[in-house]
């Protein structure tokens, strides 16, 4: 009897607070909305604060710089900004799919202008040249202008993306090297490295976007003046890859330097956080990777040596650059326009944009902005190379234009080719796959 | 409880089952049904609103994708192969599991544990496992092994060790399926082989085989339907690489569907159901066939 008492008083407890847990689900969504209402009369004002939504990928947020310039945006411009982060592999297909349902968040993080046609932009962005901010641009605005002439999005970083080899100042000494300014020079820096027993590259193919860094400087270096040229005339598929005898040269180049063994064994799996690592400590004399590898290094390993040249593959000295910045678009569904405006308005303004440029320090790309946090390695080359335009652009941002075709296939078959595949295998399957998604994102040339 | 007459009349009406019904047609059979009529459109990502219908266009063109084929490849590979070592495993362990042990419960339960993981913590799990000087490194270390190969970084051995997780995972629910079958098996007929002369692997191929025959159709076929369809597993050990070297149809079609290709990827879909629907029901049909009554 008192084992039944016992469990009666239990389905009951148990029952009650599965009741009690519904309710508390239903409930909560009004009792937020009432609260935003009080507060709203409280402050004096006739209608509630406004909500707007942001949504940027998980490794592009800084989180205790937004959380700053949110807190200050509640209080100067009366607007509440929520933030939406979507897992950066699942981002693209997620924005996608909101356009075109118009279920969108307010403002959303784009690169400017590479994903315009990724996303549709004359279709689905708003218009923003009539902004005060276009005014105070750090570079031509033409560079961040779509074909139909009009500027959907706010830049919040300035054009800043250099690629090349970060090296361990403290190796090139032990082994008696100095910067190689020629390939010849390079692989005899990385034949040095390995006879004192160290790893001369460090690859980290786990990661698999960092794969592709090595192939795309040589391609870009085998063109040197010619790459604008060349990168236009497969965009317009007049030229494949087949082609462009320098791609071929390019891989197997790249090839070459795998079987001589200049990278780490384990270069599959290795990850892009343990390359920062093995150049920082020193087991790694360089790794190829971008300014952010740069930040990350140095914020990380504050007493590790690290400087930065351009790999001078076919004797070229300039760096690959990456030629797009981080920005901000307003979706046209957007039921919030003017506030997303105001707000976009509000963090290009100085004082903001340095909060922001403290925890992400690259270039700034406003003129009244400067950019105090940035390191003294990536200054030297903004100051250097960015200003005498020793750059050359990757293909990475052409091959955006055709969708995901760069990390569905080319960052794959790099791989393979690394591994000792067939390279004219490889790049008929990159001309395939360059047709199929160049069809898929209505490209003209491609059908 | 005192009346015990029969009613041919159902007293409930078939409404207490719409809620059940509108929920399987509107998450089960219209995605599915939706499914298969993509397949045979030209159907993108970027318009959403617009699709046309182009015949076996997407058929043709994934049967001409190279790594298309690799992956129906690595599938069957995997399918197979697991089943094949999980079957002989888990029979061999059932059969040591069903003796008088005393530690019988407590390895009963350690060989299960595997099975109650996800997928996503078994490919965490094994990712350090085969990791360069990880755990595998040293064990072969013992025996006097000191290459440098990476295990999950080379196309050669990425897909053994994708399998061997799977190995591992899915052998402690076999082997407790086994053992129900093998405690179902009446003693009698061991005692009658017994009395017969039929000693050891005699009395295991002709009485205990046979007569375990349905737990064989069990295991087989919900092995093989779980091989053919392995997506997690491969997605955290090798996200389909090196290269393209482990990619198998789950992680293709969720690649494809990714880049926006929804009727291509929806092709794929059906031929991966088509083949699944095929294998197992011409399978089940055969080990049904060899069944015998206990």
């Amino acid at each position: 009897m008192k084992r039944m008492k016992v469990k009666k008083t239990l389905s009951l407890l148990l029952a009650l607070s599965m009741v009690t847990g519904l309710t508390a689900c239903g409930s909560s969504g009004k009792t937020e909305k009432a609260d935003a209402g009080k507060e709203g009369s409280t402050q004096a004002d006739s209608d509630q604060m406004p909500e707007i939504t942001l949504m940027i990928g998980q490794s592009n947020y800084y989180q205790e710089a937004f959380t700053q310039i949110i807190e200050k945006a509640k209080k100067e411009i009366g607007i509440n900004v929520k933030i939406e982060l979507p897992p950066d592999t699942a981002g693209t297909s997620l924005f996608q799919t909101q356009l075109a349902t118009g279920d969108v968040p307010d403002i959303a993080h784009i690169n400017l202008p590479n994903d315009y046609s990724r996303f549709n932009a004359e279709k689905y962005f708003l218009p923003l040249e009539d902004q005060d901010w276009v005014k105070r641009l750090n570079f031509d605005k033409k560079d961040i202008t779509a074909e139909d002439g009009h500027i959907y999005g706010m830049p919040y970083t300035g054009y800043s993306g250099v690629m090349g080899a970060i090296y361990n100042k403290k190796v090139f000494d032990e082994v008696g090297v100095k910067v190689p300014k020629t390939y010849e020079e390079f692989k005899t820096v990385c034949e040095k490295i390995k006879q004192a027993g160290k790893t001369p590259i460090y690859l980290s193919g786990k990661d698999s976007w960092t794969i592709q860094i090595i192939p795309m400087i040589f391609m870009a270096n085998a063109l040197d003046d010619r790459a604008e040229e060349v990168y236009s005339s497969i965009l317009s598929g007049e030229k494949k890859l087949a082609d462009i005898p320098e791609f071929k040269q390019a891989l197997s180049d790249f090839q070459d330097l795998i079987k001589s063994g200049y990278v780490n064994t384990d270069y599959t799996v290795g990850t892009y956080d343990e390359s920062k690592q093995k150049v920082a400590s020193g087991d790694a004399g360089m790794i190829v990777s971008g300014e952010y590898a740069v930040t990350d290094i140095v914020n990380k390993f504050s007493d590790a040596e690290i400087g930065m040249f351009p790999l001078p593959y076919n004797d070229v000295n300039k760096f690959l650059t990456a030629k797009y910045v981080f920005g901000l678009v307003i979706p046209k569904d957007s039921k919030n326009q003017e506030a997303a405006k105001k707000f976009l308005n509000f963090l290009s303004q100085p004082e903001n944009m340095k909060i922001y440029l403290n925890a992400n320090a690259v270039n700034s790309p406003f003129t009244d902005v400067t950019s105090d946090n940035l390191n003294p390695i990536l200054a030297d080359i903004y100051n250097s190379y960015f200003k005498n335009g020793e750059l050359i652009p990757q293909i990475g941002d052409t091959l955006e234009k055709f969708g995901s075709v760069n990390s569905d296939v080319f960052w794959q078959t790099y791989t393979e080719v690394a591994a000792g595949g067939d390279i004219d295998t490889a790049i008929n399957q990159l001309d395939a796959a360059l047709q199929e998604y160049g069809a898929s994102a209505k490209l003209k040339g491609f059908k | 409880m005192a009346k015990k007459k029969k009613k041919n009349v159902n007293i409930y009406t078939y409404k207490f089952a719409l809620p059940a019904l509108v929920i399987y047609t509107v998450m089960f059979l219209i995605p599915t049904v939706l499914g298969i009529f993509t397949s045979f459109t030209e159907w993108n990502i970027r318009d959403l609103y617009h699709l046309s219908f182009n015949g076996l266009d997407n058929f043709i063109k994934i049967f001409k994708d190279v790594n298309f084929i690799l992956a129906i490849k690595n599938t069957f590979l995997f399918a197979v192969v697991s089943t094949v070592v999980k079957v002989v495993f888990a029979v061999l362990l059932a059969l040591a599991l069903t003796k008088k042990l005393k530690t019988c419960n407590f390895l009963r339960s350690i060989f299960y544990i595997p099975s109650i993981l996800s997928g996503v913590v078994v490919g965490l799990i094994f990712t350090s496992f085969f990791k360069m000087g990880g755990m595998f490194d040293q064990v072969l270390k013992l025996f006097g092994y000191h290459g440098n190969i990476v295990w999950l970084g080379n196309s050669a051995t990425a897909m053994l060790c994708v399998i061997w997780t799977d190995i591992w995972k899915g052998t402690g629910f076999a082997m407790m399926i086994f053992i129900a079958g093998l405690q179902a098996i009446p003693s009698d007929y061991q005692e009658a082989a017994a009395i017969d002369g039929a000693v050891g692997l005699k009395r295991f191929f002709y009485i205990t085989l046979p007569l375990l025959m349905p737990s064989f159709t069990i295991v087989i076929t919900s092995s093989l339907i779980a091989g053919l369809k392995i997506f997690d597993n491969v997605l955290i050990l090798t996200g389909g690489g090196p290269g393209f070297a482990t990619q198998v149809l789950g992680t293709y079609v969720y690649k494809n569907f990714n880049a926006g290709f929804l009727g291509k990827s929806s092709a794929m879909s059906l031929v991966l159901t088509v083949i699944v629907c095929t294998c197992t029901m011409g399978l089940n049909k055969f080990m049904r066939s060899k069944e015998v009554e206990a």
